[in-house]
């Protein structure tokens, strides 16, 4: 698999706070990628960096030309005003894409998703599964070469986030793309994730203590024996 | 008046059934028997106030247009850099106090004595303030997730206007054109007694007190309440709910 993003020595300040500490990773192309670790340990500031939001104090990053980066939000960030079918076709309707093709790419897009029915609803109207499944669609539609994720799970019920983590490892198998997910569950990241990169918010040694690369087979059972090994052996690390 | 505290918590549901909305066509129809029934006998001189009406909706609508353009330019500007917001707003914040007719004199002189642009300047330096610190309230009181989505998803210039900052802005800008709106109306009336105008419902309701006749003032001045509450009823309050409809958590 090629390299698409390369971080080197990557060191981010908010005033005097060091929230990123000498960061380097890269990024594969293809591969399900997950930033886990506590909360402070700036998983979200380096996902923040990686889209271009946040600029680096200190280090370098490169990445491929013209990749197309695109993100689904912890609280779903939709809209309001906008229907779902609107809030899907937001990105294409920016690209100034004919409309005729925004309509053939949503509806596609919405039957993928099982969304088709709810597209003349607001997102006030929606559950919080099919919110997410609203972001998650309009991030896809616009057939991104990296899909970022900032804890797309940890606002839907336990039964709902289950759900959703199959529709996009769906998803990613179907379409080849690239996924950066941020998530503070280690379970959830060994069940999807090719590699996991363990981040530690002590600020006396670097942000990443571990860059794991999951071996377990797909699909993964996250009742098995090997599948909590890899969980403890994760938590020690965290630890 | 002030308007710096200006928060968006007129939220009330605006239905067409519920009794609000009852409570108004009986209204209506109560004060549409009342002008039948009395129009023969109070002398209110129906071209002169129609008129005088019509004049005063052209400039008032005339300088909330200009307002509304300004306000949301100057509002963009503010809040595009924390050096100029720190700078404009304490102007602002004096500005808005400063009584507008204090410029007539001035006005009147310094625009060759024309009374239409000299309503209209002074109406629109009046009509900017509640919508300039609604608009730059909300500006400041947006979500930031909302931002980055449109950034990500490709929203730059005139096309993020549009699609995004105009209708994220929607609450406030209606909620301040309500305010602005009513300062407006009661602002023209007295702009139209010290400036002379041929038409102008302020104008005429000055004629009929000056000259003493005091059933047709008291009827206008009624008949004008009941147009502007109208207005609202008819053209904000329903903007009001739709633009807060779905603001909801999303």
């Amino acid at each position: 698999m090629s390299i698409i993003v390369t971080l080197e020595k990557a060191n981010k300040y908010f005033d005097d706070n060091s929230v990123l500490r000498d960061v380097n990773f890269d990024i594969e192309k293809g591969e399900f990628l997950s930033l886990v670790g506590p909360s402070g340990c700036g998983k979200s500031t380096l996902l923040r960096v990686l889209l271009g939001f946040e600029k680096l104090d200190h280090g370098k990053m490169t990445i491929e030309p013209n990749l197309k980066k695109t993100l689904v939000f912890q609280n779903f960030a939709l809209f309001p005003w906008l229907t779902v079918f609107e809030n899907i076709s937001f990105g294409l309707k920016m690209q100034g894409m004919p409309k005729v093709d925004i309509d053939r790419k949503v509806t596609d897009i919405l039957h993928e998703l099982d969304l088709h029915g709810a597209q003349n609803l607001h997102p006030k109207e929606l559950s919080g599964g099919m919110k997410q499944r609203v972001g998650l669609g309009r991030a896809l539609v616009m057939d991104p070469d990296i899909l970022f994720l900032d804890e797309p799970f940890s606002a839907v019920d336990a039964f709902t986030a289950r759900d959703l983590r199959q529709k996009l490892l769906e998803i990613w198998e179907k379409r080849k793309i690239t996924v950066v997910m941020v998530t503070h569950l280690i379970e959830e990241a060994i069940e999807l994730s090719d590699r996991v990169i363990v981040m530690s918010s002590d600020k006396n040694q670097d942000s990443i203590v571990e860059i794991y690369t999951n071996k377990l087979a797909r699909p993964r059972d996250n009742r098995s024996k090997e599948f909590f090994n890899e969980v403890d052996f994760l938590e020690t690390k965290i630890k | 008046m002030r308007y710096s505290h200006i928060l968006h918590k007129s939220r009330g549901k605006h239905t067409l059934f519920n009794w609000q909305s009852i409570l108004t066509v009986f209204l209506i129809l109560a004060v549409f028997t009342t002008v039948v029934s009395l129009s023969g006998t109070i002398h209110l001189d129906k071209i002169a106030f129609v008129g005088g009406l019509i004049a005063s909706l052209s400039r008032v609508v005339i300088a909330y247009m200009i307002a509304f353009v300004l306000a949301i330019l100057i509002a963009l500007i503010v809040v595009s850099n924390k050096t100029v917001e720190a700078l404009l707003l304490p102007v602002f914040d004096v500005l808005q106090s400063f009584p507008s007719f204090i410029l007539f004199p001035v006005l009147v002189v310094a625009l060759n004595n024309q009374p239409n642009t000299v309503i209209v300047f002074v109406l629109v330096i009046t009509m900017i303030w509640p919508l300039l610190f609604a608009i730059i309230s909300g500006i400041k009181g947006r979500r930031n997730d909302l931002e980055e989505a449109a950034t990500v998803f490709g929203a730059v210039g005139l096309k993020r206007f549009y699609e995004f900052t105009l209708p994220m802005l929607m609450p406030s800008i209606i909620t301040g054109s309500i305010v602005s709106w009513g300062e407006g109306w009661e602002f023209i009336i007295g702009a139209e007694l010290l400036v002379h105008t041929n038409f102008g419902v302020g104008q005429y309701l000055g004629f009929l007190a000056d000259s003493k006749q005091n059933q047709p003032l008291v009827f206008g001045i009624i008949l004008l309440l009941f147009f502007l509450f109208i207005l609202n009823k008819l053209i904000w309050l329903p903007l009001l709910h739709a633009s807060t409809e779905y603001q909801a958590d999303a």
